[in-house]
């Protein structure tokens, strides 16, 4: 089933490759979802997400005969995605953390069991520094390994190791003092 | 609150964007290729000599050249006139001069006693 799709992948990237709209067209179906929730899960403003996605399924058209596989592909996506990410989150920093708390989430059918710590969750990955959260996202959304992560985005595998670590930390304690402010809230 | 790498995978599970999404990559593709053949092939884009766009900026242009050349025309009239008139002053202050002295020379000519022989 699995190479049957990536076979039909392969043909459609080949018919990108050679100007053809709907080979294209099936590329951007099979990976507008992994792209969008990078952005998504990275910046929590589903407009600006995707608006980025464009962006990158646009520079992707632009240089669709630098894609060798559709291993390489997804990895030049993902790649594309994060550094962009990063760039857009430099540019509207002040703005984003207007925004973070403002947005809306995008209607989707949940199967989580705890909606409100998944929320919660989302939020205090959002607060994370840039490069903490985007390892953070490409770890628990993309399944990356620290070694695919580091060669991604450039850096030592050890300190892919030792962000991803001190992340998790930081995200306990903001889940902590997230749930304390709400319990008095409340009470 | 305690939460498991599960609970973290679940929260960012992946997400879709809005329907029609490829359609509007496909749209914003077609628009920026547009673009650059117009940019690659400015004969095509641009209007020509006698086209109507920019008529009225044209019209507006011709006036704005028809009035500076006008008030430079003006200008070099006046200019000449007020030559015309020094000079005309001038060679009847000379004549006056002249007149003035004859007269004078005249005036002691007629009125200066004869010498005795």
């Amino acid at each position: 089933m699995e190479a049957q799709q990536d076979n039909r992948l392969e043909a459609a990237l080949g018919k990108a490759v050679r100007g053809d709209q709907a080979g294209f067209a099936e590329i951007v179906e099979e990976h507008q979802g992994m792209v969008f929730s990078i952005a998504f899960h990275f910046l929590r403003n589903s407009s600006l997400a995707e608006e980025l996605a464009q962006e990158v399924f646009l520079h992707l058209y632009q240089n669709l005969s630098s894609i060798q596989s559709t291993a390489h592909l997804k990895y030049w996506l993902r790649r594309v995605t994060a550094h962009r990410c990063i760039d857009q989150s430099r540019r509207l920093k002040f703005r984003q953390e207007v925004a973070l708390d403002e947005v809306a989430e995008p209607a989707v059918a949940s199967s989580s069991p705890d909606l409100m710590l998944s929320e919660r969750l989302q939020k205090s990955v959002a607060s994370l520094p840039e490069k903490q959260r985007m390892i953070v996202i490409l770890r628990y959304q993309e399944e990356l390994g620290p070694a695919e992560i580091a060669e991604l985005l450039k850096m030592p595998v050890n300190t892919v190791k030792s962000t991803l670590n001190r992340s998790l930390a930081e995200l306990r304690k903001k889940l902590a003092r997230s749930f304390g402010e709400m319990k008095y809230a409340i009470f | 609150m305690p939460f498991s790498e599960e609970d973290l995978r679940c929260a960012l599970r992946r997400k879709m964007p809005g329907p029609a999404f490829t359609q509007r990559v496909l749209a914003r593709i077609g628009q920026v290729e547009d673009n650059k053949s117009a940019q690659a092939n400015p004969a095509v884009s641009r209007p020509g000599f006698f086209s109507f766009r920019f008529w009225p900026a044209r019209i507006a242009a011709l006036a704005a050249m028809l009035v500076i050349a006008i008030g430079v025309m003006q200008y070099d009239r006046y200019k000449t006139h007020v030559k015309q008139e020094t000079a005309k002053r001038q060679a009847l202050l000379g004549i006056e001069i002249a007149s003035t002295t004859l007269n004078q020379a005249l005036h002691r000519a007629l009125v200066r006693p004869a010498k005795p022989h």
